[in-house]
């Protein structure tokens, strides 16, 4: 009896333990054809349009005045996670960011020196970003910030920054709710996860497919970017045949049983890279031929090589992000590419593309506003770009207070594998209106 | 009545028996060591996860020179993974539980000192190989060889499903007609007397350990071939099905873990197309707890002497 009960009490603890496993990663990269799958349209680059570059921007200025004597010193701000769990989402911008001061006080021609001063919000708490926010705010030279990176800590800044008139711009904070505030003095860059969800459905419409399996991680990234799929599925009309959240596992056996029965002609998965790829491997290993897309957590540089070559050929990816790594990059997104390489000796991760456009921003700004420059001109000269041309997208702000200062191009680009590399097949427009 | 039931059935049969055949093949390692020590070995997940390593670095060092893999290589890479097996149980008997056996210790003692074995073998693997997942070399390309109806079976099924049998048949054979095997039987229905009829107790358990390891390095190698990838972690949920199962074949008992591996495979792939693919493994330890709640001794009774 005793050893009975020693099993139901060992089967209870391994049931817990088993319930609550879940695991992530997020990383990038690069060259095009081919769309493998069912959907009708299988070719994506007939479905584009055209295929453009990259966004070009205009060149730079080539004259370097040297400066005479001594220049007021400008500093901008950076808040985010350097340190902690979510540091590879945070380092990549900070770098680029550091990477475009230097780049303008080597040039010399600003009417100021830029200092960078990063600070370190561990782990991303909100408890924490405020007294960082207020140690900005009391350096009368701190002009503008980046960042912060999260939702989370940017939410809990925002009235110190709109308090003391410093503009902040975010590279990668997507929480709905931050531009409903109405707070003048923040703005973001970057799309947001509804973004990205309306963009893949369209996507799918447009590629010809009619049944869609949505399959996600169970994270709270996955699940969220699952959930806005599948009502804007419903949306354009495609008819969604399987809705799944699966945790994290390696034996997807029953998962592929259900795509085999319920025979979708496309697939999204939305999760991470270790994942998506076994989820396909799988898949492709039964004879499942549906298209596979994937969200902008399954675009990592090893993505072919965990799948397989000839299971990843012709995947899609929707991602708003701009990737100067791809092979196919060009312009200004490939200069930026190889200066971030020559500098760190490795290639810009997500967001490193964001925060440069920031950086870039406040340059021009600094020039703006001259040798007196106040946090009143920066915030000016910010709330008044309009269809600036950077390396991610067009920047334009929307003044509805409801929507306040949310990028108008959202930069929702598609990519896929051509020849076991990562390509740039063009924006969301290029696709489906 | 639900599809799954209907139209899915033969499909999810298919997918059952071959998860359920890894299972039984593991679930025979738990079912050995508890038949003669009446003691779960909960670090048996860490052989197995052994096991694929082992088959892993063979594979590559195999194809490190750029040699096209093929199906053969699989059967070689099956040589190391299974001694790799029987390698670290021994090591497990011999530096986890011998000395506890030896002070007469609670089996609490036993339960800990698993725990804690479990959780350094993965973690040196973990400081060893990181923690991503590591793909396997291709070995056995897979093609559908059988059609029943609207059921493709592809070659790695079978592979897997034969290879299970004929090594359980093995097993039973060897339990039941060799010496060594009359000695496991003998110590599992009584030690003291096994002991003092000249059966060498230590050299039983050894014996019992390795069959188990070798088994369960076997497994390692055909769940990597079949779905491509190990880490350090890999045996933990492969490993607590495979106690389900042998928990619901009866453990102790050499067929019921066969046969409890395989219903359990089967009965989480079709209760997961009834249910959702979420709820695969809450469908698994489901049985688990209905198995403890109206038939402890699972579906075959329990113990290896009488039995097996």
């Amino acid at each position: 009896m005793a050893r009975r009960k020693l099993f139901a009490a060992l089967a209870a603890v391994m049931a817990l333990a088993l319930i609550g496993s879940a695991c992530s990663k997020k990383t990038e990269t690069t060259t095009p054809k081919a769309v493998k799958g069912a959907c009708t349209k299988t070719n994506i680059l007939h479905v584009a349009a055209g295929l453009p570059g990259a966004p070009v921007h205009a060149a730079a200025a080539f004259s370097s005045l040297r400066a005479q004597g001594s220049k007021p010193t400008v500093s901008i701000g950076f808040i985010g996670d350097i340190s902690g769990s979510n540091s590879s989402l945070v380092v990549p911008g900070r770098d680029a960011a550091k990477l475009a001061f230097e780049q303008a006080n080597a040039k010399g021609d600003a009417p100021v020196t830029f200092k960078f001063i990063e600070l370190d919000n561990k782990e991303a708490k909100e408890t924490t970003a405020p007294a960082l926010a207020q140690r900005l705010i009391n350096d009368k030279t701190v002009m503008a910030v980046i960042g912060p990176a999260f939702s989370g800590e940017t939410e809990a800044v925002q009235p110190l920054f709109a308090k003391a008139g410093i503009v902040h711009v975010t590279q990668s904070a997507t929480r709905v709710s931050l531009t409903t505030h109405g707070f003048k003095t923040f703005f973001r860059s970057v799309g947001g996860d509804s973004d990205q969800g309306a963009a893949a459905a369209k996507l799918m419409k447009a590629l010809g497919c009619t049944k869609a399996a949505i399959i996600d991680d169970k994270s709270p990234y996955g699940n969220g970017l699952g959930a806005i799929i599948n009502t804007e599925a419903a949306k354009v009309g495609l008819t969604v045949v399987d809705r799944e959240s699966i945790a994290p596992t390696v034996d997807y056996t029953s998962l592929v049983d259900t795509l085999v029965t319920k025979k979708p002609d496309v697939v999204f998965y939305s999760g991470y890279v270790p994942q998506a790829t076994k989820v396909l491997k799988q898949m492709r290993e039964r004879g499942v031929t549906a298209t596979f897309i994937g969200g902008d957590g399954d675009k990592g540089a090893n993505f072919a090589k965990d799948a397989g070559a000839a299971n990843a050929e012709g995947v899609v990816f929707t991602c708003p992000c701009l990737d100067p790594n791809v092979a196919n990059a060009a312009g200004d997104a490939k200069q930026f590419a190889s200066d971030f390489v020559a500098k760190y000796n490795k290639k810009p991760d997500i967001y490193a593309a964001e925060a440069w456009d920031i950086a870039q921003m406040y340059i021009d700004g600094a020039k703006q506003c001259g040798a007196g420059v106040t946090r009143a001109c920066m915030l000016d000269f910010i709330t008044k770009i309009d269809g600036r041309k950077g390396l991610t997208k067009t920047f334009s702000w929307t003044t509805d207070p409801k929507v306040l200062h949310e990028v108008v191009d959202k930069g929702v680009n598609i990519y896929g594998i051509k020849n076991g590399e990562i390509v740039l097949f063009g924006p969301i427009q290029k696709f489906a209106s | 009545m639900p599809d799954c039931l209907t139209t899915q059935l033969p499909l999810r049969l298919v997918g059952g028996l071959t998860s359920g055949s890894i299972y039984a093949l593991i679930a025979l390692g738990y079912t050995l060591v508890y038949g003669v020590l009446q003691l779960i070995n909960f670090a048996h997940s860490e052989v197995f996860m052994g096991g694929s390593l082992a088959g892993l670095l063979a594979l590559e060092a195999l194809t490190h020179h750029g040699a096209q893999t093929n199906a053969i290589f699989l059967f070689v890479a099956l040589i190391p993974g299974m001694l790799a097996g029987g390698v670290v149980a021994i090591a497990l008997e011999r530096f986890a539980y011998r000395p506890l056996r030896r002070r007469g210790a609670a089996r609490l003692s036993y339960l800990i000192s698993a725990i804690g074995a479990s959780l350094l073998l993965s973690n040196i693997v973990l400081l060893w190989r990181g923690r991503n997942f590591e793909n396997f070399p291709a070995t056995v390309a897979p093609v559908p060889i059988l059609t029943l109806g609207n059921v493709q079976i592809y070659n790695r099924q079978i592979i897997i499903v034969v290879a299970m049998l004929i090594m359980t048949a093995g097993l039973d054979i060897f339990v039941r007609t060799s010496r060594a095997g009359k000695g496991i039987r003998a110590v599992a229905q009584d030690p003291e007397t096994a002991g003092m009829m000249g059966v060498d107790i230590n050299r039983v358990i050894t014996v019992t350990f390795l069959l188990g390891g070798l088994l369960a390095g076997a497994a390692g190698v055909l769940y990597g071939m079949f779905f491509g990838v190990t880490r350090f972690d890999v045996g933990f949920i492969p490993g607590i099905k495979a106690f389900t199962a042998a928990v619901l074949g009866g453990i102790g008992n050499i067929r019921g873990a066969l046969v409890g591996g395989l219903t359990l495979g089967v009965v989480e792939n079709v209760g997961a197309g009834c249910c959702g693919n979420q709820w695969k493994d809450v469908i698994a330890f489901l049985v688990l707890v209905g198995v403890l709640m109206f038939r402890p001794t699972g579906l075959f009774g329990e113990g290896v002497g009488a039995k097996a």
